[in-house]
């Protein structure tokens, strides 16, 4: 029976089994306070239906994601000693060629008996399998409403459990997001971890150099390489700060003029037309850095007498700032919003003007949340990757001037993991490390301004 | 048998004559919202005077034609259920309308000869010369020195730190504030408690030399003893300011004013001593009102 | 207009219902007292004329009940007060009904002198003269009416009636006058009666100040209703004003 088969007539026993528990329940309601249903009818067909579908989906779900590790197993077994004992690459080949054979697809050799024989197996085997597990899941299926019906009885309280059922579930959908999230750090941390065998910590946080160029050949140029990530991370700073210049001053002027001056019906357009930027795709912005804006800066300076790299930081970092605006002036637009209208009342009714009101009151009101707001947009900047990749340049320069090229973390990471690599060399897992860095950095700055925002948030509630 | 008369017991403001006795020819009882004022709006020496005034917001109208004087060194406070525009009226008085957007305001106040809604008149000079308590206790979040400075340094009515610290200090002795706060100037004011917070608002207020200070229900987020202790503090600061409250406790009303004016549904019902409204109300909708038969 | 409407509205349409109640239940029990004390003035002629001195005893009797009302009502008062926090009309009417109560209460005490009178008068089977008894059963019956006018004004909130129980006041002085000429009159021709007209002087003295009290009421309830006192000002004054402005 194929997969979706059995889910809708999994799906159809649910439903029959709710019906069927609600009215089980009503029947064996009494009208006497004693025998009256602890919950709503509902509740009970609820129950049963929940009987009825989750451990049959279970089940399922396990079979399904079992049942491959354990044929190939049985395969194996039989198969003869002397490709049984191959090394496991070789093996995995082999296994490989035998399910294709059974599926009918393309096999990368000539079908021995051996083979033919295996792909045989296998296919009876899923054949099998597949039957076992209809069987099993239907029969847990009805098996489970049947039980689970057994239970209703008026003094059964259906809508407790019910309701535990219900938080179980929601626990495990709010940790699959945690376990995610930890699933990430864990593996670039190993991988950070092989790269630190290689570099030295100290080396890595505190060398000057980057060339992560090695040889591949003996005889090769460029030889060791050099994985002092302070450039990358200066450039990185470097370009956050002309992008945080750029969107903070732009992007708070423009929240205190669309929250205290401008009209609804500017405010109800100009907002979101502010919040297009954020929407729109960071290449483009790379385009419009690399294309337009560099060239621009580079012609200026000319004119000026300066010598500006043709991917300069300058171009990158007010692209990016630009792009930022939004961030910082959404924020601080809903933080200048949450400073109580008394507070403005308390200023006017002393005589206070617009722009007093809101330089002395409001907007030391709202500086732990706008400050937030900044740190947010900081992080946001410090892990922003195409502009920088298509404006700022691959150079590792350890310069503080804006001109000249730069680059960055994410840059780096960029094209150490671009073509093909091989993931035992210090440069590839250099990637990594470099990561596993942005990573605890942004963390810390997002730790802070959510600490940031929070503390200011209960200071009004 | 006691001698004491109930209703003639000594009046402190300065009225018209025929103010008293009025109540001789009692309003005829009906209850649909009247069109005048029962009682005198004038006094002998007003403050500021309104007349005609009439508010819409929008479409909607919210004040219908009310005139009322504000008299030197009195207390009035305007009382009525809410809706009624005792608000709304209070705060024409010191144009804190003006920051509502769709509020118009038609009709003529006076401060002391001067038409607030002049066109040469500053809103911000005004703001400063008739002040407002608001309902929440509104500080700042500022240290408690910065919450009264912050007026005074606005306007720059002090020249140099001496200055301001003698207006910090003696606003919030007339406060009633500076024993209490004394040695934590520096602290911030929404750590003082939510009397103190109030009474800091007052101060600030004061801090600017008002002549007028409007009161829109300052008490209604207090407890009862710090209510008393505001309301200790508006009976002194009448010596040296007018002041108008808004309030929706009528014993309040009646234990802070000297002349109480009765709102109902946009109109001004009644005015008169604040005798006189809570022991004899000529007109059915503020008897009824203030004997707890509204609605 | 029905003028028990009068009273009703008066009391009525608190958004706390109970305080209608209560306040409806404090006029009640003026009005019970009220009835009471009326009953003990018109026993007390009755016993005056005819010589019924067990009448006379079961006055003093009923002098508790009266007593026990004044309580009751001073009590209930004070809880109002304490409670309800009364304003304006509602105040009015809780002063008028803390003074009404005492000044029942005085009417009842004078009732009681009055039936003393006739127990001294009729004692071991006295046959007073006529004369000696002068005009009380009269008056007495004069003050009851007086006094149930009184009552009753209160009850309607009835200023017109209030203001007719004032004016009544003045005709029972000219009666009291009355009295005690022929009296004078009396006792000259027979000083040997000397002693009992003393006492009658002094019954008479008490109907004078039922009606007095009566007359109190009255004012009480004029300041009731319309909120100004008018204890100290001249009957005429307040009758032209009370015409005046029902005229208006």
């Amino acid at each position: 029976m194929a997969l979706y088969l059995i889910i809708l007539v999994l799906l159809a026993f649910t439903a029959f089994a709710y019906n069927y528990g609600r009215k089980r329940a009503l029947a064996v309601a009494g009208t006497e306070r004693k025998s009256r249903l602890h919950s709503l009818p509902h509740y009970y067909g609820a129950w049963t239906a929940i009987w009825c579908s989750l451990p049959a989906l279970l089940v399922l779900g396990l079979w399904l994601a079992t049942q491959n590790t354990v044929i190939t197993q049985f395969i194996i077994d039989d198969l003869p000693r002397e490709i049984r004992e191959l090394p496991a690459e070789r093996l995995g080949l082999v296994v490989n060629d035998i399910r294709n054979q059974a599926e009918g697809a393309i096999v990368s050799r000539e079908v021995s008996p051996e083979i033919q024989a295996a792909a045989d197996q296998y296919s009876r085997l899923k054949t099998t399998s597949r039957m076992a597990m209809t069987v099993l899941v239907l029969c847990l299926g009805i098996g489970g409403g049947i039980l689970a019906s057994r239970f209703i009885a008026p003094q059964f309280r259906a809508r407790n459990a019910v309701e535990s059922v219900i938080r179980a579930l929601l626990i495990l959908c709010s940790s699959i997001a945690i376990l995610t999230t930890i699933g990430i750090v864990l593996s670039v941390l190993f991988e950070a971890i092989r790269f630190f065998e290689k570099i030295p910590i100290p080396g890595f946080l505190f060398g000057l150099e980057w060339s992560p160029q090695t040889a591949i050949r003996e005889d090769q140029v460029g030889s060791t390489g050099a994985f002092g990530a302070v450039p990358l991370f200066a450039g990185t700073l470097l370009i956050s700060f002309i992008a945080m210049v750029v969107a903070v001053p732009i992007g708070l002027m423009s929240a205190i003029y669309l929250s205290e001056y401008a009209g609804p019906r500017l405010r109800a357009s100009a907002k979101p037309v502010l919040e297009i930027l954020a929407g729109i795709p960071t290449v483009v912005y790379g385009f419009f850095a690399a294309l337009t804006v560099a060239p621009i800066i580079r012609d200026g300076g000319g004119l000026l007498g300066l010598d500006v790299s043709s991917e300069s930081a300058l171009a990158a970092g007010l692209v990016m700032g630009i792009m930022i605006i939004p961030f910082v002036s959404s924020l601080s637009d809903d933080v200048i919003n949450a400073v109580p209208q008394s507070l403005r009342d308390a200023s006017y009714g002393i005589g206070a003007t617009q722009s007093e009101t809101i330089r002395q009151v409001i907007l030391p009101a709202a500086l732990p949340g706008i400050a937030g707001g900044v740190l947010l947009a900081v992080s946001r900047a410090i892990g922003e990757t195409m502009i920088v990749v298509m404006a700022a340049g691959l150079a590792a320069n350890l310069t503080p001037n804006p001109l000249e090229s730069v680059t960055t973390v994410t840059v780096q990471i960029v094209t150490l993991l671009v073509g093909d690599q091989e993931f035992d060399s210090a440069k590839t897992l250099a990637a990594f490390a470099l990561g596993l860095t942005l990573f605890l950095v942004t963390l810390v700055l997002n730790v802070i301004a959510l600490h940031i925002v929070r503390k200011y948030r209960e200071q009004y509630d | 048998m006691s001698d004491i008369n109930l209703t003639t017991a000594a009046n402190a403001v300065a009225l018209p004559p025929g103010m008293i006795g009025v109540n001789d020819a009692r309003a005829p009882e009906k209850t649909e919202v009247p069109t005048e004022t029962v009682g005198v709006v004038t006094v002998a020496e007003p403050r500021m005077s309104a007349r005609n005034i009439n508010v819409y917001y929008g479409e909607k109208q919210a004040i219908n034609n009310v005139s009322l004087d504000i008299g030197k060194n009195e207390v009035v406070s305007m009382i009525g259920p809410s809706g009624c525009g005792k608000s709304t009226f209070l705060r024409c008085l010191n144009r804190m309308n003006d920051t509502i957007d769709i509020c118009r305001v038609e009709g003529e106040i006076m401060l002391d000869e001067e038409d607030i809604y002049h066109k040469n008149m500053d809103v911000v000079l005004l703001r400063a010369r008739v002040g407002m308590v608001f309902q929440k206790p509104n500080p700042f979040p500022k240290s408690i020195y910065d919450n009264i400075a912050y007026g005074p340094k606005i306007h720059g009515l002090a020249r140099s730190k001496a200055d301001l610290d003698e207006i910090v200090e003696s606003s919030l002795r007339k406060a009633g504030l500076w024993d209490e706060v004394k040695d934590r100037l520096a602290e911030p004011g929404t750590g003082l408690s939510g009397g103190q917070q109030q009474r800091l608002c007052i101060a600030r207020t004061i801090a600017v030399s008002p002549e007028v200070i409007l009161m829109d229900e300052p008490c209604s987020a207090l407890d009862p003893i710090a209510t008393a202790r505001v309301e200790e503090l508006i009976d002194e600061l009448r010596q040296n300011y007018t002041i108008a409250i808004v309030t929706h406790s009528m014993q309040q009303a009646a234990r802070v004013s000297q002349r109480t004016a009765y709102f109902h549904l946009g109109t001004l019902v009644e005015v008169g001593n604040t005798d006189d409204i809570f022991t004899n109300p000529r007109h059915k909708l503020t008897e009824d009102y203030i004997t707890g038969r509204f609605g | 207009m029905n003028t028990n409407e009068k009273a009703q509205e008066a009391t009525e349409g608190h958004i706390y219902h109970r305080f209608d109640e209560e306040l409806q239940a404090l006029i009640a029990m003026v009005g019970k007292m009220g009835e009471l004390a009326s009953e003990q003035i018109r026993d007390a002629g009755k016993a005056i004329k005819k010589g019924d001195i067990d009448r006379a005893r079961s006055i003093l009797e009923r002098e508790k009940q009266i007593d026990e009302y004044d309580r009751a009502i001073e009590e209930e008062i004070h809880r109002i007060l304490a409670l309800r926090q009364p304003m304006a009309r509602d105040l009015r009417v809780l002063l008028t009904v803390n003074r009404l109560g005492s000044y029942v209460e005085r009417v009842g005490d004078q009732a009681r002198r009055v039936a003393d009178l006739a127990i001294k008068l009729y004692r071991d089977d006295a046959k007073p003269d006529e004369r000696l008894l002068a005009g009380i059963p009269r008056m007495a019956k004069y003050v009851n009416a007086m006094v149930e006018m009184a009552i009753r004004s209160f009850q309607t909130m009835d200023v017109e009636l209030a203001l007719e129980v004032i004016e009544m006041d003045r005709d029972l002085n000219d009666q009291f006058d009355n009295a005690v000429r022929s009296l004078t009159t009396y006792v000259l021709e027979d000083p040997r009666r000397v002693g009992d007209a003393v006492h009658v002087v002094l019954g008479l003295r008490s109907l004078d100040r039922i009606g007095g009290h009566a007359k109190s009421i009255g004012r009480q309830v004029i300041f009731m209703v319309r909120g100004v006192s008018v204890r100290h000002q001249k009957v005429e004054d307040v009758a032209a004003e009370i015409r005046s402005s029902k005229d208006s």
